[in-house]
């Protein structure tokens, strides 16, 4: 019924010829994020950054520029960000394992970089690439605040809350349980819901359910 | 060059526009990734609406506070639902259930074997009586054409012998002369009239 599809090997080996090609034509990062600081537009694709970014580009900069005046191009160093710094109070830094420059930069002033990231006071195990490394947001620890930067108490984790059902839904759950124990509803415990619950809804939680359930009868 | 992609376009008021305005209906998404900016817009540099950060704050809070409440009614309401479905398949109810299910299911199946029995018994009658018939029927058959047989072979030979009998009269080269004196001598008259009342008259004048 259908016809044959026919055999376009040509069109086949150019769309492959393509793809190398565009693999191996790939934009450099120093290109990509190359940035023209007066009108504030992206030579690469043409486009604006957005105008609530221009204050922090013209104040900050990037993580690269700051690694290329470093020693050993910052490794081993802790970097903030400053919308963490604004945003939360503990510490979040990362500490700098892998530098990869990009060396069609004219400065230096491109790459990719891996480190440990220490978000809120809580310590990654693993090394990750360091994202939102051309971001304008970049700042340098001096090496003698590095101490004092680290230094966090850690807060306790808030308690679990609890709060109210909606209305009708709480009046549905103790018409049910009246209904269940036969008893009067206005003498059954407010039913409060948890904020937060770490389960994972599988069969053997509910397995251990049942068996917690079976378990409360003493023998 | 430029392609529409979707035509959900946000609905115009058509009640407060007065009647001889143009209404024109807004279609987002006209334009495919690789068309270039429009001239009009190039030099447009895009503000975002100013927030109150006041205002910020206090939503932020609330919805934050809505967000985690929702969320955990999404997990009461999807443990429940998955509750159930472990019921089904591994509850104190669902043994007995598939029990039943085994019971009727025999059960059933033997009601269909009975019901197969008579039937096949009263088939089998059936089937046993249109065969007896079918054979008397062919045994009357025989008979029949036997006996048609006997009658064609008996009427043949009657005729043979009537036949024969009449072979006697025949006349041959032998008693030709005789016959044809014997003709001669007696004239056969085979005239005859016949009047309305049908009576037969078989004198008449001899020519």
């Amino acid at each position: 019924m259908v016809k044959k599809k026919r055999l376009r090997l040509i069109a086949e080996m150019a769309r492959k010829i393509r793809a190398y090609r565009e693999l191996k034509n790939r934009p450099q990062d120093s290109q990509r994020y190359a940035l023209d600081y007066d009108t504030m537009t992206r030579p690469f694709t043409g486009k604006k950054l957005p105008v609530l970014a221009w204050k922090d580009v013209q104040r900050e900069t990037r993580l690269f520029t700051l690694l290329a005046g470093m020693r050993v191009f910052g490794v081993g160093r802790l970097f903030t960000r400053k919308s963490w710094l604004d945003e939360h109070t503990e510490p979040c830094y990362w500490k700098i394992t892998k530098v990869k420059v990009d060396y069609t930069a004219e400065n230096m002033d491109h790459g990719k970089a891996w480190g440990i990231l220490t978000f809120r006071g809580k310590e990654e195990p693993t090394e990750r690439e360091l994202d939102k490394v051309m971001y304008h947001d970049w700042r340098l620890v001096p090496k003698h605040e590095e101490e004092v930067f680290k230094s966090c108490e850690p807060v306790p984790e808030a308690p679990v809350r609890y709060v109210k059902y909606p209305p009708l839904l709480r009046a549905m759950i103790l018409a049910q349980k009246a209904k269940e124990l036969g008893v009067d509803a206005s003498t059954l415990p407010e039913p409060s819901l948890p904020m937060k619950r770490d389960i994972m809804l599988n069969y053997d939680y509910f397995r251990s359910q049942d068996e917690k359930n079976q378990e409360g009868t003493p023998v | 060059m430029l392609r529409a992609l979707s035509r959900c376009h946000d609905p115009v008021v058509r009640l407060l526009a007065p009647r001889n305005t143009v209404l024109i209906e807004t279609v987002r998404g006209r334009k495919s990734r690789t068309d270039p900016k429009a001239k009009s817009k190039l030099d447009r540099i895009k503000t975002p609406p100013p927030v109150d950060p006041v205002e910020m704050v206090v939503l932020k809070e609330r919805f934050t506070e809505y967000n985690l409440i929702l969320r955990a009614l999404r997990l009461e309401f999807k443990e429940q639902v998955l509750r159930k479905k472990y019921e089904d398949e591994v509850g104190s109810a669902a043994e007995e259930r598939t029990k039943k299910e085994a019971e009727e299911h025999r059960s059933l199946m033997a009601w269909n074997d009975a019901e197969n029995l008579r039937l096949r018994q009263i088939r089998e009658q059936r089937v046993q009586k249109e065969t007896e018939a079918a054979e008397l029927k062919r045994r009357e058959a025989i008979l029949l054409r036997q006996q048609e047989l006997e009658d064609y072979i008996k009427e043949k030979e009657r005729q043979i012998l009537q036949l024969q009998e009449e072979a006697k009269d025949f006349i041959t080269m032998d008693n030709l002369d005789e016959r044809i004196e014997e003709a001669l001598d007696n004239p056969k008259n085979y005239n005859f009239a016949i009047d309305k009342e049908g009576r037969v008259v078989k004198r008449t004048a001899i020519q």
